[in-house]
């Protein structure tokens, strides 16, 4: 199926090759990128999930390469295109919005030239001098900036904001909205304040089995959807099965998590829009889910289970036992949810921030977003991970696009969590089988992981490299990709309907900067 | 200094708990740790355990690791202190002696207890004894 539709793309056959059950590996020529990129996404209406820059120079011979990740429907297609040291590098990013991020991404970090007119810093600050390539192999881990050339001091036409933050968000954000009167024309986002190089870190001082607790802490809501994701993708890498004792145990730990994530946007929602009594309730379940984690892996968020190859420890009859009196617990209290959607403050935000499905595809939004425009993809049912196969479940689409759906879309998944979580919680493999599979580190295999985290597909690629570590690992946190949305929802609506719009995006800003922090004492 | 977790909380992953008397200074648990929150250096004649609990992230991959069961989880997690130095948990091993030659060796008094059979036990000599006799070995087979 796959073959047929690169075949009506034009790509080659001999360049195809099938690295995994449901991975198919290309190589491009640097010309056809733009064409078979334009076929498959806008013609063919594949999903477009990320690309991002490799420096080979450590496997092969010096070259660097571009690699972009399209999926569709039960397989992920990995389109690779080598260059030249010097050689300017290929964009879609004309055609495709959503590329535009990573491809900005990629020239930053590794300093790739490009005939494009574009500033020469993106997510790195605008005063590093422009020697400073982080993700080349050859610049170390551990450079101290302060040895190198002073950095640039001042920007021309540069003005200072001294209050950037709007009290509604708490984390590293700049939304600057541009209105005349009472309608907003333009909004730019500024972030990556936080970037503090997680990747490169994993790729130099960690070790392969050492990643997944990093990676868990990329974000303090959906820490344990990237843990899967990393470690899903070096299963995918290195071929290596999961027990199904493995696979069930973080089906149901991922779906608490989307409980414990979409409990506290939709609270934050109902504060927002003046409904307190909600608020409170909601989190008081919320309290509940998190109680289920502690009983189940002893601790409230940071679950510490994943390792590569299966889980680390496993759970006892007792412990079930006391979670499935608190699911039900949850199930009363959760009768809230209908008093939040009939709410005469929530039916305001009908037509309000409107997405339509054609942009919404264009800029490749994910997740709650993208399922209330219509776009009818879900990574748990599309590409099967964990034990989603054997469980069953709806995936709510809704067509409107509004800022209403967006919060409704979230309160229907949360029903649907709540009935995966009682399924898995019936299955006897829950507390019986093996744990975890052995697996021996090769250089050079590629591996894609995928996880539907709360706010969306979350994609982690890693290459292999020697002596048990990563090569290049990337983190795609879904809002990367739904923060591309934020002029097509904004312009046209009223400047005090902006922070719940945005709010109903579910922007969470550690994810998006791949915060964490290791520093040698 | 450090919060205990209360009867309701007696799950709780907390950071983990170092047993002096059975450890050997071997090092793994400073391996393995993802952000290098454990160190173990030998100074002298005694091996030093030191464990950075603001460092900590309290996954325990550690306890995993303990080839001898000395890291256990802790109940304790909370790590406020009125000073840096409180972060810092240090604990001293005293280091074997070589029982041929009576030098220092890397690792602690300990391993006596895991060491089972007999030709472990005379393998226990220090780096500089095992290459002599391993010499005089050599000196043997050369003569024949």
């Amino acid at each position: 199926m796959v073959i047929k539709i690169l075949e009506e793309c034009e790509v080659d056959p001999q360049n195809v090759s099938k690295i995994g059950p449901d991975t198919f590996l290309i190589d491009l020529d640097k010309r056809q990128l733009r064409d078979v990129i334009k076929c498959l996404v806008l013609d063919k209406g594949l999903h477009f999930s990320t690309c991002l820059g490799v420096d080979y120079s450590g496997l092969r011979q010096g070259s660097m390469a571009l690699i972009y990740v399209v999926t569709r429907p039960s397989s992920k297609i990995i389109i690779r295109v080598t260059l030249n040291e010097n050689e300017s590098i290929p964009y879609v990013h004309d055609i495709l919005p959503a590329a535009e991020w990573c491809e900005l991404e990629a020239m930053d970090l590794l300093g790739l030239k490009t005939s494009l007119p574009v500033e020469d810093r993106f997510i790195l600050h605008w005063g590093l001098p422009s020697k400073v390539q982080p993700l080349r192999k050859e610049f170390k881990h551990n450079t101290r900036l302060s040895n190198m050339v002073s950095c640039r001091v001042s920007k021309p036409e540069d003005f200072v904001e001294v209050d950037p933050h709007h009290p509604f968000f708490y984390e590293h954000e700049d939304f600057l909205i541009k209105a005349i009167g009472n309608r907003i024309v333009d909004v730019l986002y500024i972030g990556s304040y936080i970037n503090r190089g997680i990747e490169k870190v994993g790729e130099s001082r960690l070790k392969m089995e050492q990643v997944p607790f990093i990676a868990e802490r990329i974000c303090g809501i959906c820490g344990f959807t990237h843990s899967t994701a990393y470690c899903q993708a070096v299963e995918s890498a290195l071929d290596i099965d999961v027990p199904e004792r493995a696979r069930f145990e973080r089906t149901l730990m991922l779906e608490l998590e989307r409980l414990e994530s979409h409990l506290l946007l939709l609270a934050l929602i109902a504060y927002s829009v003046g409904l307190r009594d909600i608020f409170l309730g909601l989190l008081r379940s919320r309290e509940i889910v998190m109680n289920a984690c502690d009983i189940l892996v002893g601790n409230r968020k940071m679950y510490g289970l994943n390792v590569i190859g299966g889980v680390r420890y496993g759970f006892e009859t007792r412990q079930i036992r006391d979670v499935k009196e608190l699911i039900k617990k949850l199930k009363t209290s959760l009768k809230i949810l209908d008093a939040l959607k009939e709410s005469q403050e929530l039916r305001k935000l009908k037509d309000v921030g409107v997405l339509p499905k054609e942009s919404a595809h264009k800029l490749g939004a994910v997740g709650p977003v993208a399922r209330a425009s219509g776009i009818d993809y879900d990574v748990r049912r599309d590409l099967p991970y964990a034990a989603y196969e054997e469980v069953d479940f709806d995936v709510p689409i809704m067509d409107q696009g509004d800022t209403y759906s967006r919060i409704v879309i979230r309160c229907e998944e949360v029903i649907q969590s709540v009935r995966i979580i009682e399924q898995v919680l019936n299955r006897d493999v829950l507390t019986k089988g093996d744990l975890r599979t052995e697996y021996y580190p090769a250089p050079g295999k590629i591996g894609v992981g995928m996880t539907e985290a709360p706010r969306g597909e979350n994609v982690h690629l890693v290459i292999t490299g020697h002596d048990s570590r990563l090569y290049r690992w990337k983190v795609r946190a879904p809002t990367y990709a739904n923060l591309a949305v934020l002029r097509a929802v904004l312009v046209g609506e009223s400047p005090r309907d902006a922070p719940v719009i945005i709010a109903s995006l579910d922007p969470c800003l550690s994810c998006t900067d791949r915060l964490v922090m290791v520093r040698r004492t | 200094m450090y919060r205990q977790a209360s009867d309701g909380e007696k799950n709780m992953r907390g950071y983990p708990r170092h047993d002096p008397d059975k450890c050997i200074g071997c090092g793994a648990c400073s391996n393995v740790c993802p952000t290098d929150s454990i160190t173990v250096r030998v100074s002298g004649d005694r091996i030093e355990w030191i464990h950075n609990v603001a460092r900590c992230i309290r996954c325990c991959f550690c306890v995993d690791h303990c080839p001898t069961g000395a890291l256990s989880v802790g109940e304790e997690y909370s790590m406020i202190a009125d000073s840096i130095d409180k972060l810092y948990i240090l604990h001293t091993i005293d280091v074997e002696k070589c029982p041929k030659c009576g030098r220092t060796m890397t690792y602690s008094v300990n391993v006596e207890k895991h060491v089972a059979s007999r030709t472990e036990k005379a393998s226990m000599s220090c780096e500089r004894c095992k290459i002599e006799s391993l010499l005089r070995v050599v000196e043997k087979v050369r003569r024949v």
